[in-house]
């Protein structure tokens, strides 16, 4: 008869129970093999005959089973054994904080944010592992970083320590544009994707009314979303010269874009469109995936996304769009310049996530030293690089001009699993500078190039903050930004005397406490815009 | 034989304190029967009860629940008196839950009053089972179901409404109808597992009053009101009083799956809340505190309904 919280509680805790048990039993293993092997830690060479050390390893894209081909030769060349942690990679927080709720702490821990970092910090499940820690274990992987952006080091401390090793995505710099199907911008008149707001409005008016599929039926729109999802309709808030969440000014200060006049002259013409039903009105209940599906099977002609994605070898929507439109293309247009003058766009930034490592590892120094190895290797070491992003050589992939290219069974990432390649072990991936060359093929970094082109100055980087401490004092503050997002544009709620309402509330409801704690804990180190 | 064991046990207690035990040998094979109900109970629903204490503390998974720092009433503090979703939450789970009795409970009944007039059986069989099917779902596959099938553009809900000359209903995206939905399709999945206790129920009516009310002239909506009716209500009385205790229960599962941003104003109840942020921002104690209120309410729904009912001369749970 109970249902919902009481099954949920029963659940978890009888996994807790479970786990302490197992966690008790282990701790005691883990002891043991750490005095076993303090002396051999520096070689990890096949010589040893001590046991492996076990590593529980948790990140992106799991193999689907364990004792792959990858695995297996990790695992003999670095004198490890792994034990493997599987979590769903389109819900990695909720189901990473189950996994830790429950009391499974992993050695290896692949978190995604600072944010992410600080909560597992907070809850003290975490190794602390000190800057200078880092750059003497990992001594090659370390200048990298230096080199890339120095703050790297920095924004994700917690209480002043730091608690990951952290990773760069170069190409996550690039911005959020506007893919368009070339075919339907051809039919209803476009040599070249709308430039400004007003071409934009026209060709949204056009893919709804003008049947650019031409089947007779009006069953097409120009743009959909997904939900409250922050990146939706980057070009429109583009436009406006801001982006809908954190940001920073020319003077390095951060605030809310959500809150801004900029914003409410966004929503406004967001909620027209809506009302003249030139938005896909069920975009409310869709999400990222459902918005790049309509837009591949042509019921919607634009798409909002991280330019490099639209990419036709190895960008996500690229690849997809190409497979069902062969005879067509995305063609991708530049900001919109908008009421202020040229249009600005959204960027996630370089600054990617961490690698955290469990707690237990702090009192098993061999095990811990053993794990920089890997991880250095991992970053720097081409061999090492190569068998745990690509496989095995002439199995999975070859050499061509010393760059590495899969053979077409192995391409996906999804067939990459089932060897154990691709982003588990293979955590470096596009994110060493060192290793770039094997990452992109020469046409992706060229398009790439593309893509930036006079960008420069015109992105709203991500604004990766964490203040754990403020923000759980305030946990209603997320349901009335997402609510307020989605009734701003379906009309529910107006832009003018709500408008003002929302921005008193939000700021009442902890959004000016949370501005001032990311103001005084990060002072200076954004970079504006 | 129920009764007869009971029967049994009395008279033994009677006697010296030994013979119990030769009792309990003696009947062993029932009490061995009893013993995974116990065991499921105590694993799954007393065991758990040692986090209640979370509520009062700071948890820290290093420190563990024993070891974690107390509070006080701080969580209960922050839930009636900082969040100011609270009453919008409580407002909501009660609405919800409301409808649902309401509209959900008497559904099976009326269902199953009508499966009893089939004469037919093999078509009673097959229109029984087929109304059982939805119940074998989980609300995760009915939600992508119910999505593509409400869809305002594409979903065949929406075509016949649209061709019977209507605007389309965006039944999962506009608070006006989100609630309706919840409880329609609710009462869908559910209103054939229901009928099934009430079917039992009728199986045992005596046809000797049938026949006797024949004897009388009485047509069949005659002997439904003054003879299948009457005779079910001890069930009916049973089965509301159990739906009460869980008044607080306005269905997680169908709701998370179900519910977005636009909708969030209706439809957070307390269970979605204690999931969505004790689990997504790691607030366990204040969500604790929010799922120990609702116990305590749902405990005192039943006293409450309990006590209404044995004064209106059904019997009552204890």
């Amino acid at each position: 008869m109970k249902r919902g919280f009481n099954r949920w509680a029963s659940g978890i805790s009888a996994v807790l129970l479970g786990s302490l048990l197992l966690a008790a039993c282990s701790g005691n293993n883990g002891g043991g093999e750490g005095g076993g092997t303090n002396g051999a830690g520096e070689g990890g060479g096949p010589g040893g005959a001590a046991a492996p050390i076990e590593i529980s390893w948790l990140s992106f894209n799991p193999p689907d089973k364990d004792g792959t081909e990858v695995q297996k030769a990790l695992e003999e060349k670095f004198g490890v054994k792994f034990k493997n942690i599987r979590v769903e990679r389109q819900k990695y927080n909720e189901q990473l904080f189950l996994k830790i709720s429950a009391g499974e702490i992993p050695d290896v821990i692949y978190t995604e944010s600072p944010g992410q970092l600080a909560e597992l910090a907070q809850q003290g499940v975490l190794a602390e592992l000190p800057e200078a820690e880092i750059r003497s274990e990992m001594a090659e992987y370390a200048p990298t970083l230096d080199e890339l952006d120095p703050s790297l080091w920095t924004y994700g401390l917690y209480d002043g320590k730091s608690y990951g090793v952290p990773l760069a995505w170069p190409i996550g710099n690039l911005p959020f544009l506007s893919g368009y199907n070339a075919e339907w911008l051809n039919k209803i008149g476009y040599a070249e994707p709308p430039t400004n707001l007003e071409e934009f409005e026209d060709v949204l008016r056009k893919f709804r009314n003008d049947d650019p599929d031409g089947n007779g039926a009006k069953d097409t729109y120009g743009i959909s979303a997904a939900g409250a999802d922050r990146r939706n309709f980057t070009s429109v808030f583009g436009a406006f010269g801001i982006k809908p969440e954190w940001m920073v000014d020319e003077n390095g200060v951060v605030y809310n874009g959500l809150i801004t006049d900029q914003a409410r002259e966004a929503f406004r013409l967001l909620q027209k469109w809506y009302k003249e039903d030139l938005i896909d009105k069920e975009f409310i209940t869709k999400n990222a995936q459902d918005a790049h599906n309509d837009f591949y099977n042509r019921k919607v002609g634009i798409r909002d996304w991280m330019s490099f994605q639209f990419d036709p070898t190895v960008g996500i929507l690229g690849v997809a769009f190409k497979a069902s439109n062969p005879d067509n293309e995305i063609v991708v247009g530049k900001p919109l310049e908008g009421p202020d003058g040229p249009g600005t766009a959204l960027s996630y930034g370089s600054k990617n996530g961490f690698i955290a490592m469990g707690k237990p590892v702090a009192e098993d120094e061999a095990k811990k030293k053993k794990i920089y190895e890997l991880l250095n290797a991992l970053a720097t070491d081409e061999e090492t690089f190569l068998l745990a992003s690509f496989g095995i050589e002439g199995e999975h992939y070859d050499l061509v001009d010393g760059v590495a290219a899969s053979k077409p069974e192995f391409a996906s990432e999804a067939n990459k699993l089932s060897i154990g390649a691709g982003l588990f072990y293979g955590i470096f991936t596009q994110k060493s500078t060192l290793m770039e060359k094997h990452d992109y093929p020469k046409s992706s970094l060229e398009f790439a190039a593309a893509m930036d082109e006079g960008m420069e100055g015109r992105k709203h980087y991500a604004v990766p903050w964490s203040v754990p401490e403020v923000a759980e004092q305030y946990p209603d503050l997320g349901t009335l930004e997402t609510e307020s997002y989605i009734k701003f544009i379906t009309g529910e709620l107006d832009l003018d005397e709500d408008f003002d309402k929302f921005v008193s509330d939000w700021k009442t409801m902890g959004g000016q406490a949370l501005t001032d704690a990311i103001n005084e804990k990060y002072k200076g180190l954004f970079a504006p815009k | 034989m129920e009764q007869a064991v009971h029967e049994k046990l009395r008279d033994s207690s009677k006697r010296s304190k030994h013979s119990v035990w030769r009792e309990y040998k003696k009947y062993r094979g029932l009490l061995l029967l009893l013993l995974p109900g116990i065991v499921f109970y105590s694993v799954f629903h007393y065991a758990p009860l040692y986090g209640i204490q979370l509520a009062f503390k700071e948890f820290r998974i290093m420190d563990g629940i024993a070891g974690s720092p107390w509070v006080g009433f701080k969580h209960f503090n922050t839930m009636f008196f900082v969040s100011n979703q609270f009453g919008t939450i409580l407002k909501n789970t009660l609405i919800i839950s409301f409808l649902h009795i309401v509209f959900g409970f008497p559904a099976p009944i009326v269902l199953a009053l009508l499966f009893n007039e089939i004469r037919l059986k093999v078509f009673k069989r097959v229109t029984q089972s087929i109304s059982y099917l939805p119940h074998f779902l989980s609300w995760i596959i009915l939600a992508g179901l119910l999505t593509t099938i409400l869809s305002p553009s594409t979903g065949i809900v929406n075509q016949l409404i649209a061709s019977l000359g209507f605007e389309p209903i965006y039944f999962l995206g506009d608070p006006n109808y989100f609630r309706f939905t919840l409880v329609v399709s609710g009462i869908w999945k559910e209103i054939g597992w229901g009928t099934i206790i009430y079917l039992a129920a009728l199986a045992s009516v005596d046809p000797h009053l049938y026949e006797a009310a024949v004897v009388d002239g009485a047509n069949r909506w005659r002997q439904t009101l003054s003879i299948t009716i009457p005779c079910l209500l001890p069930v009916i009385s049973i089965m509301l009083l159990l739906r009460i205790g869980g008044i607080l229960d306005a269905g997680f599962d169908q709701i998370l799956n179900l519910y977005n941003p636009a909708v969030l104003k209706v439809s957070d109840i307390l269970d979605t809340y204690v999931y969505r942020v004790g689990i997504g921002q790691f607030q366990y104690g204040l969500t604790t505190a929010v799922g120990l209120f609702k116990n305590v309410v749902g405990f005192m729904m039943i006293l409450f309904a309990n006590y209404a009912i044995k004064k209106m001369g059904q019997e009552g749970l204890f």
